[in-house]
């Protein structure tokens, strides 16, 4: 994270640490003078660790000066090992998540280096990133910078040219910014390949994480260096308590039946008071769609905002994205309505608070937003949240308790990715080559193949070799071959297309939005634009557009001059689950608050849904730790169960799918499924099993991988999500569009491969994938084992409970169009809040 | 122009005109014509070429299907609408070999090649092949057969009902609940039928719905009529 130059004088109150015994801290301690500055203990403790060769991690809050701790200590280690006399030539290595947040982190690095002559001659800094144009990554080839800016994908191509070693001769230090961004996804097993092919490549070498704070940093230290490094490795802490103000807007009048979205835009007057108050706010929302809402609705409450107003999402065109970061960065943006896009990057300076529309979701989400403001000298962090239904009052409040406490998420990294394997495998090979068991002993010293078996690796390598182990089904196919014990990459023709396959990034097929005039809006799902006809009209990027024409690969578009009856492109993914931690706490809360004499020292959020929570009480019972509360209901429509585990969508979808496949395995029968974080709901024409015994085999953890697997139609999920895993592992060609020759769907791939090679590993890895990333699988097989220790309670209401109506609401919206849900779900909570009575 | 279903043997005393079968292809029972499209073989060839393990098996696959399909329709002859071969890198000798085994199996039938966008670039097709006769446009009243739908159509005001290959369609339909089916499909209109890919290492494109348009649901194991869903399934709100 960028250092928050500004802010460093407030906080530096430590006294400075002793300097190193040659001296080699004292430029560094001489800038930080001129700036009025002290370094902070942490910056001096990574200096010295670096100085002295010591690899870690160093954990600290969004913005308190990270990079000028890995920075300087790189240059300080240089300094230390002056004595091996290399001159020149790449020194550092910085691994960046983002290449959005390269060119930042270029400024950052480069802004001390100036006056830091005596330690840092002629040291410069570039970015290499899949933007980095090809004139540029030849004049980045014939002159190294000191320190290279770079992703994980950019670095896995440098290693895979044939000069890798030349290229890395004189490394000395990795950083790896953002560690935990990176940490439990296929980039972070891609990272730690890298990281170990660097230390075989320089055995001295340094590496430094620099992460937010982790529930699970040892986790984070041994996936940096290796878990038999992991002892000797240092964990640094920036202990510099960050002053945060969380605060959560309370609607008045409070609804008893609350349902997903409906909400949110009542507090519209107060959303726009609490901007109005600030001179910049940046607003966070959870989904895309949501964020084109609020925006909208945003510019027409305040039509004067509308010049200093932006929007900022992952679709949008970047250059109308960097259009809003340079307006936050200086200061000339009243507000900036954005999603995930902004949770990461380098400082934006003058943010004054953050708004969260809808439920954090996670403790470390929350920090993670709420600390991108406040880094004006002497400012205080203020986050508000926006509940978009009663319920989130909850989980805000949850949350807030959380961070009060200091408890955060973990994040676990991946193991077993074979398709990463079977990419890094051709990357060694086309750079040099390499021996079998050098490599294999490799790869087995990181973490996420520490446990690596001969069979995995073997048929890893015989993917590489001949496609897979069954010899027959792959004439003709070669991408390594072995000469004199080595493997070599078989063609210079085979490397450049794995080169270009590396730098792709996966994703749904999308579609470009353009002016009819010229100019490019950004991009939409493909599935959303081929629903539309010539002349509908939808929001994007801010704006409402006409559809024009839609030509396959580019949508045009005109300017609407009708604003009503606009379509909000809905985007895939986006939606996280509760984290476990958040509904545990908000469990907590509801009894603590219903408890006897709660009410007095209840927080304000929870105060506000005392009412409902009453309702909920009368009509069935309240949900806490040691039960699990079932629903049945029989309305017009059907009938229904609702079920309580509180475990997060991701783990009720595959729960519900589950249940109601135990279910028709017995009494064949139709269910509809629907979720929400709290719980799930099955509904049908018959009557819904309602004893509890049935319910404890329903949910039993006996045979639950095997049930889970048949009940999903496991291959037709395993078949979409085959698509990420086909890219890596060199299954779809990547980038150039000119070969169309060998352009075929992963969905296709896949069905060849399940129909011909029924044995390879990547489907079974897909297999794997769709379970843990659908649904959750280990916290799916912990919840399960926890309600097995539970008592389960089946209560017939006489209507639907306060807790129940908002998985209903998502029931009736997944199945009627949006005009009749919309009049239905009014309708239904009219008739509850009557049946409920004054409260 | 009556399209059906094709449910029973045998095919030839159907009074239908144009017969759908399992396995993605037509049958026209007054002349014991097959017809395919599509085939696409050498395909998996051309992508290990480039460094891409697809598997071998689904070329294999296809041309048993064929084999079957000829013995099970008795057809006399067999019109291939196009792209019977994907690219000239992938047209091994032992790509050219298994179509010649499976061509003398059905030596009774006659072949005729609609050539395809995708054959042309193979340059001239090996005589050793046993195909009979290579056109671009074939014109047998009431029926003209063509690869690409849209650019060959037949002269105005003369009144034929077109068949053509090109466009692998598929359709999407909306069953219960969320769940959504894309597959291979035929499609018709007025005056013309598409046929699905034949072969099964093809992909797909997607047809909008629009009125006045058929679709079957074309798989291994059985054709459907799916026109209505697909209406359903435009309209609806998702």
């Amino acid at each position: 994270m960028g250092a928050p130059a500004p802010s460093q004088p407030k906080r530096g109150r430590r006294p400075t640490p002793p300097q190193a015994s040659d001296g080699s801290f004292e430029p560094f301690h001489r800038w930080f003078a001129d700036r009025g500055w002290k370094p902070f203990a942490f910056q001096t403790e990574v200096w010295e660790a670096l100085a002295a060769g010591s690899s870690g991690v160093l954990h600290a809050p969004t913005g308190t000066g990270k990079t000028l701790a890995a920075s300087l200590g790189a240059i300080a280690r240089s300094a230390a090992l002056a004595g091996d006399g290399a001159a020149g030539g790449l020194r550092v290595v910085w691994i960046t998540p983002l290449r959005a947040l390269a060119a930042d982190t270029v400024r950052a690095i480069e802004e001390p280096l100036p006056t830091l002559q005596s330690v840092a001659a002629g040291w410069s800094v570039a970015a290499r990133t899949g933007d980095t144009s090809t004139g540029d990554r030849r004049r980045l080839r014939e002159n190294w910078p000191a320190i290279l800016v770079t992703t994980p994908e950019s670095l896995s191509i440098l290693l895979s040219l044939d000069d890798a070693h030349e290229i890395f001769s004189s490394l000395e230090t990795v950083i790896v910014d953002e560690w935990h961004e990176l940490l439990s996804t296929k980039r972070g097993v891609q990272t730690e390949l890298a990281l170990e092919r660097l230390r075989s490549l320089r055995p001295g070498l340094v590496s430094w994480g620099l992460s937010a704070t982790l529930a699970n940093l040892d986790d984070a230290v041994a996936a940096l260096v290796g878990p038999s490094r992991a002892a000797a490795a240092r964990l640094v802490s920036a202990a510099i308590p960050r002053k945060l103000e969380i605060e959560t807007l309370i609607p008045e009048p409070m609804e008893r039946f609350p349902w997903a979205g409906h909400m949110g835009m009542r507090l519209l007057p107060q959303v726009v008071a609490a901007i109005d108050r600030a001179a910049t706010t940046l607003v966070f929302t959870n989904t895309r769609s949501q964020a084109e809402r609020w925006f909208d609705a945003l510019r027409s409450a305040r039509p004067d905002w509308s010049g200093a107003m932006a929007l900022h999402h992952g679709s949008v065109d970047r250059e109308l994205r960097s259009r809003a970061e340079d307006g936050l960065r200086s200061g000339t943006m009243k507000c900036v309505v954005a999603t995930s896009s902004l949770d990461l990057g380098v400082d934006f300076g003058p943010i004054e608070q953050v708004l969260q529309i809808g439920s954090p979701k996670g403790i470390s989400r929350l920090l993670q937003r709420a600390g991108r403001s406040g880094h004006a000298p002497g400012a205080v962090g203020r986050l508000v949240c926006v509940p978009t239904h009663a319920l989130e009052l909850i989980e805000c409040a949850a949350a807030r308790g959380a961070v009060a406490e200091g408890v955060v998420e973990a994040r676990v990294p991946l193991t077993a990715a074979v398709d990463c394997l079977a990419q890094h495998i051709v990357t060694v090979a086309c750079s040099g080559g390499f021996r079998e068991e050098e490599l294999l002993a490799e790869v087995r010293r990181t973490r996420a193949f520490a446990d690596l078996d001969d069979a995995s690796w073997r048929w890893a390598i015989d993917f590489a070799a001949r496609g897979g182990p069954a010899l027959a089904a792959y004439p003709d196919y070669a991408k390594i071959v072995e000469r004199f014990g080595r493997w070599y990459i078989a063609s210079k023709a085979l490397a450049r297309r794995h080169r270009m396959s590396i730098g792709t990034i996966a994703g749904d097929a999308t579609v470009e939005v353009k002016w009819l005039r010229g100019g490019r809006l950004g991009t939409v799902e493909e599935s959303f634009i081929s629903r539309l006809n010539a002349g509908d009209r939808f929001l994007f990027a801010g704006r409402p557009l006409v559809l024009f024409r839609f030509d396959g690969l580019t949508a045009w578009v005109k300017r609407s001059r009708a604003t009503i009856a606009l379509q909000v492109p809905r985007w895939n993914g986006g939606r996280m689950p509760l984290s476990t931690l958040l509904s545990s706490a908000v469990l907590d809360l509801v009894r603590d608050a219903t408890a006897p004499g709660g009410i007095t020292t209840a927080p304000r959020e929870v105060a506000a849904v005392l009412p409902l929570l009453e309702i909920q009480s009368r009509w069935s019972r309240l949900p806490d730790h040691d039960t699990l509360l079932v629903e049945t209901w029989q309305g017009r429509d059907g009938h229904h169960v609702f079920v309580f585990p509180f475990a997060g969508r991701l783990v009720h979808e595959g729960l519900a799918a589950l249940v109601a496949w135990r279910i028709a395995r017995s009494t064949p029968s139709t269910l509809t499924l629907a979720c929400n974080d709290w719980g799930f709901e099955l509904s049908g024409p018959d009557a819904v099993v309602a004893d509890e015994r049935a319910w404890r085999q329903l949910l039993s953890p006996v045979n639950l991988l095997d049930d889970l697997l048949a009940c999903l139609n496991s291959t037709e999920m395993a078949r979409r999500h085959f698509r990420e895993i086909a890219r890596v592992a060199g299954l779809v060609a990547g980038g150039s569009r000119s070969d169309r020759q060998t352009q075929a769907s992963a969905g296709l791939i896949f069905d060849v491969l399940a129909e011909h090679d029924a044995g390879n590993m990547l489907l079974a890895q897909a297999r794997r994938e769709v379970l843990e990333q659908q649904f959750e699988f280990r916290r799916l097989h912990d919840a399960v084992e926890a309600i097995a220790g539970k008592h389960i309670r089946v209560v017939s209401t006489p209507r639907i409970s306060p807790l129940a109506f908002p998985i209903w609401a998502e029931f009736v919206q997944s199945r009627l169009s949006t005009k009749d849900w919309l009049a239905r779900i009014t309708d239904m909570a009219r008739d509850l809040e009557q049946a409920a009575g004054k409260p | 122009m009556r399209i059906d279903v094709a449910d029973s043997l045998p095919l030839a005393e159907s009074s239908a005109d144009i017969l759908l079968l399992p396995g993605r292809a037509a049958f026209l029972p007054a002349s014991a014509t097959l017809l395919i499209g599509d085939v696409h073989l050498g395909k998996a060839a051309t992508f290990r070429r480039a460094g891409i393990a697809v598997p071998e098996g689904s070329a294999q696959a296809d041309l048993a299907r064929l084999e079957r399909l000829v013995a099970t329709t008795k057809a006399r002859r067999l019109i291939v609408l196009g792209d019977l071969f994907h690219a000239r890198g992938g047209c091994t000798a032992q790509v050219f070999d298994e179509f010649a085994a499976t061509r003398a199996r059905i030596a009774g039938t006659e072949v005729m090649l609609i050539v395809g966008n995708h054959d042309r670039v193979i340059g001239k097709i090996p005589p050793s092949l046993g195909i009979d006769s290579c056109m671009r446009t074939h014109d047998e009243p009431p029926f003209h057969f063509v690869h690409e739908p849209a650019t060959e159509l037949p002269e105005p005001g003369r009144t034929c009902f077109t068949i053509a290959g090109h466009l692998h369609p598929t359709v999407s339909i909306t069953a219960s609940g969320r769940d959504r089916i894309t597959d291979r499909c035929f499609v018709a209109e007025e005056s013309l039928l598409v046929m699905p890919a034949f072969g099964s290492f093809t992909g797909g494109h997607r047809m909008r719905h629009v009125a006045g348009l058929r679709f079957w649901i074309a798989r291994d194991d059985g054709v459907a009529d799916v026109t209505r869903l697909a209406e359903f399934s435009a309209t609806s709100v998702r």
